[in-house]
């Protein structure tokens, strides 16, 4: 389904990107792993983790990161280009273990991911906006705060 | 470990086609129709299937099947060992994009640190973006006292003066 194209004059300072919400499970991570070539037993290996000093086996950065950039293409649609973005991951966050092979042991979203308009302008005709972005884990800590420059398309434009 | 600094990697080339595109927003959960939606995706203003912003900067069909042991980063994990610090973190990333990439694009990827940039559809360049890591040593590895928050821990890595 075609998404709505997401105007420049629409946007103002202090919008709010609407939340996604995902639940991290270990089968996601195994899909990631998969998906992403990152197969450090950090992500998978009870032992080794204990071993790490992280406990047990953590969600991965990059798959954060890769949802805080699907919260933006989401809200901004297929028109909207992500110029700039960036996040440090100030956190480590823990999977749901599986049950079946389709179900978590708990129904429950592990992260959220949100984001607020800080400034619009315009630069050499390019009509940008620039976003605070972040993750909030299931404690409601800011694990993975981050910035985003979105160039979106005007009413004036084809 | 200073030595690293500055120090560039050797170009590597990147595929992006349209099964790990598909693989990647599996995983991600992202059904958009540019993705998933082969006449849609002609139909739209790119005329393919596009890889979204997420795809790049953390590389899938590498070479090697442990891509954070690509050459540059294995001196890097060996400098911090001989230092002293065993563990190494992901900290964060930062892109800057320039142009969206098709999926029949190949691009190439040329390591600046930790750093890439790939280089886009008819060789311009797609987007440059750096990771961060987060090299620490545990101080209760010795036995000496008990593990600490591991959160607390990165905290006090990145903000030592907290």
């Amino acid at each position: 389904m075609k998404k709505d194209i997401l105007y420049w004059e629409d946007v103002e300072v202090g919008t709010e990107i609407p939340s996604l919400s995902k639940t991290a499970t270990s089968q996601m991570l195994v899909k990631w792993a998969a998906a992403s070539g990152d197969f450090n037993p950090l992500h998978y290996e009870s032992t080794f983790a204990e071993n790490q000093g992280v406990g047990k086996p953590i969600v991965h950065g990059q798959l954060k990161r890769a949802w805080l950039v699907q919260m933006l293409t989401d809200w901004a649609g297929d028109e909207a280009f992500v110029k700039k973005f960036s996040c440090r991951f100030r956190a480590m966050d823990y999977p749901i273990m599986m049950k079946s092979l389709t179900e978590p042991i708990e129904e429950r979203a592990t992260h959220f991911f949100k984001g607020k308009v800080t400034n619009k302008g315009v630069e050499d005709e390019t009509h940008f906006v620039e976003c605070d972005i972040w993750v909030e884990n299931d404690k409601g800590e800011k694990s993975t705060p981050g910035k985003a420059t979105l160039i979106l398309k005007t009413k004036g434009e084809e | 470990m200073s030595k690293l600094i500055g120090k560039s990697g050797e170009p590597m080339i990147l595929a992006v086609e349209r099964g790990a595109i598909r693989k990647f927003a599996d995983a991600v959960g992202d059904r958009n129709p540019l993705i998933w939606d082969d006449e849609y995706a002609r139909n739209s203003r790119y005329g393919s299937i596009v890889a979204p912003p997420g795809f790049f900067g953390w590389p899938v069909k590498w070479d090697s099947p442990m891509p954070f042991f690509s050459p540059i980063r294995g001196e890097l994990i060996m400098a911090s060992i001989n230092a002293g610090y065993s563990r190494i973190v992901d900290g964060g990333i930062e892109y800057d994009f320039f142009h969206l990439c098709t999926c029949w694009g190949h691009p190439g990827c040329r390591g600046k640190n930790s750093g890439y940039l790939y280089t886009g559809n008819q060789g311009r360049d797609t987007c440059i973006f750096s990771n961060r890591d987060l090299i620490y040593k545990p101080a209760w590895y010795s036995g000496s006292i008990s593990p600490p928050n591991p959160n607390q821990q990165i905290e006090d890595i990145i903000n030592p003066a907290a």
